[in-house]
């Protein structure tokens, strides 16, 4: 077995259930989300070696399936990246300021022991899926994802803390 | 609320939430390994024995194992050399008919000091050739085994199963005894035996056994006190034994 086919099979591991369910949310087919990542993961295997941030670099990759799949599925549109933009984007309210302010903690890595805490994170808080789920996902027992999930919320808590948010319950 | 449900509840009033439904998580964790097969495929790498190993890791992950790809590889090669010894084995000792020769005692054998039992003194005695023929047949044929030691070397268990061939086959002539340790040869009887040490001294014990039904023939047994009477206690154990199987 090759060392690329053995980072592979762990990185397809960790990441295909987050990519996935990113892809889901911009198609909410589940037929075109498999096409989506197949086309993601197999432009993925074949640059595995010069990659240094798989989580980025699938992420771009993604943008750019996504656009294609657009640009296919709605040839008259002129400017499909508009249509790819999240539209919780122009949600104003008072939430705005929070939601930058929760981006850029989530965003930050020094939040998260490794990546899979940030998978974990990813895959619980914004993709919801059950604690079961996400064991099942990434080869941890329930009671593990339950413990790193606390610290996780634990050092997000601080973060946002030191962030001059004192008490959580106030900005709901 | 604790702060894990409060930090939720605002990721979902700021919208950065994106929920997938519960039948849809539960699809990507079933198609995991069938979506990984096929991305293989089309780059052209899959092979079956790593879709083996794929399988049995997304597997193992997925009932909350979290090994690597390694390990997994590691489970697959011990499981497959385990399967592979005992299947390699299993039919190894079916040819060598090992399970049709495998003696079941039913009786329970009563013994004095010295002595021998003609356990089937009437009727099962062992099938001869017909008076006119001079060549033994493989009914007819002895083969000795190798004899067990119990509390003394495999070593000499050996020798004295070698012993007692030599001698049996110096009375009956040696086309009607074969020594399984040295050569095989068709035999319908098989003699058995074991070599054992007890508190003061040696007990010798052989068996005839009916290769065909595995019910014992005839069993006899000799005590001695020291090794220097082996030689004589082979030759009467093989006195017995030929004088049976005459």
């Amino acid at each position: 077995m090759s060392w690329k086919k053995r980072d592979f099979a762990e990185a397809y591991n960790d990441y295909y259930p987050l990519i996935f369910s990113a892809v889901f949310s911009k198609v909410s087919r589940v037929e075109d989300a498999e096409d989506i990542c197949q086309e993601i993961f197999i432009k993925f295997y074949e640059k595995i070696d010069t990659i240094e941030n798989h989580r980025k670099w699938l992420y771009g990759a993604m943008k750019f399936e996504l656009l294609t799949y657009y640009r296919k599925k709605h040839p008259d549109v002129e400017d499909v990246e508009e249509m790819l933009q999240d539209a919780s984007l122009s949600y104003v309210n008072g939430f705005k300021d929070i939601r930058i302010i929760l981006t850029e903690a989530i965003e930050n890595m020094d939040n998260f022991e490794d990546e899979s805490d940030k998978i974990l994170f990813d895959l619980v808080a914004i993709f919801n899926f059950t604690y079961e789920e996400a064991a099942g996902q990434l080869g941890f027992s329930v009671r593990q994802v339950r413990y790193k999930y606390n610290k996780i919320a634990g050092r997000l808590v601080s973060y946002l803390g030191k962030k001059g948010i004192k008490s959580l319950e106030d900005l709901l | 609320m604790n702060n894990n449900d409060i930090l939720r509840e605002l990721i979902k009033k700021s919208r950065l939430d994106k929920p997938v439904p519960a039948e849809v998580q539960a699809h990507i964790r079933e198609n995991k390994g069938r979506q990984f097969k096929k991305i293989m495929k089309k780059a052209g790498v899959y092979s079956v024995l790593f879709g083996l190993l794929s399988n049995l890791f997304f597997y193992l992950k997925r009932i909350g194992f979290g090994v690597t790809i390694v390990k997994t590889a590691v489970i697959l090669t011990v499981s497959a050399v385990i399967i592979i010894s005992f299947t390699t084995a299993g039919l190894y000792l079916l040819g060598r008919g090992y399970f049709s020769g495998k003696i079941q005692e039913k009786v329970e054998i009563l013994d004095g000091n010295k002595g021998a039992i003609d356990l089937f003194p009437a009727g099962n005695k062992i099938d001869k050739a017909g008076p006119d023929s001079d060549a033994v047949s493989d009914s007819d044929r002895v083969g000795v085994q190798q004899f067990m030691g119990v509390n003394v070397p495999a070593s000499r268990a050996a020798e004295t199963g070698d012993l007692i061939y030599e001698k049996l086959s110096s009375i009956t002539g040696s086309d009607r005894v074969v020594n399984f340790r040295k050569g095989r040869k068709k035999a319908g009887v098989l003699l058995m035996g074991s070599i054992e040490y007890l508190n003061n001294g040696y007990m010798i014990s052989a068996r005839l056994v009916n290769i065909k039904d595995s019910k014992i023939i005839y069993y006899t047994s000799e005590n001695i006190n020291t090794l220097d009477e082996l030689d004589r206690a082979c030759q009467s154990i093989s006195s017995r034994i030929a004088e049976k199987i005459k």
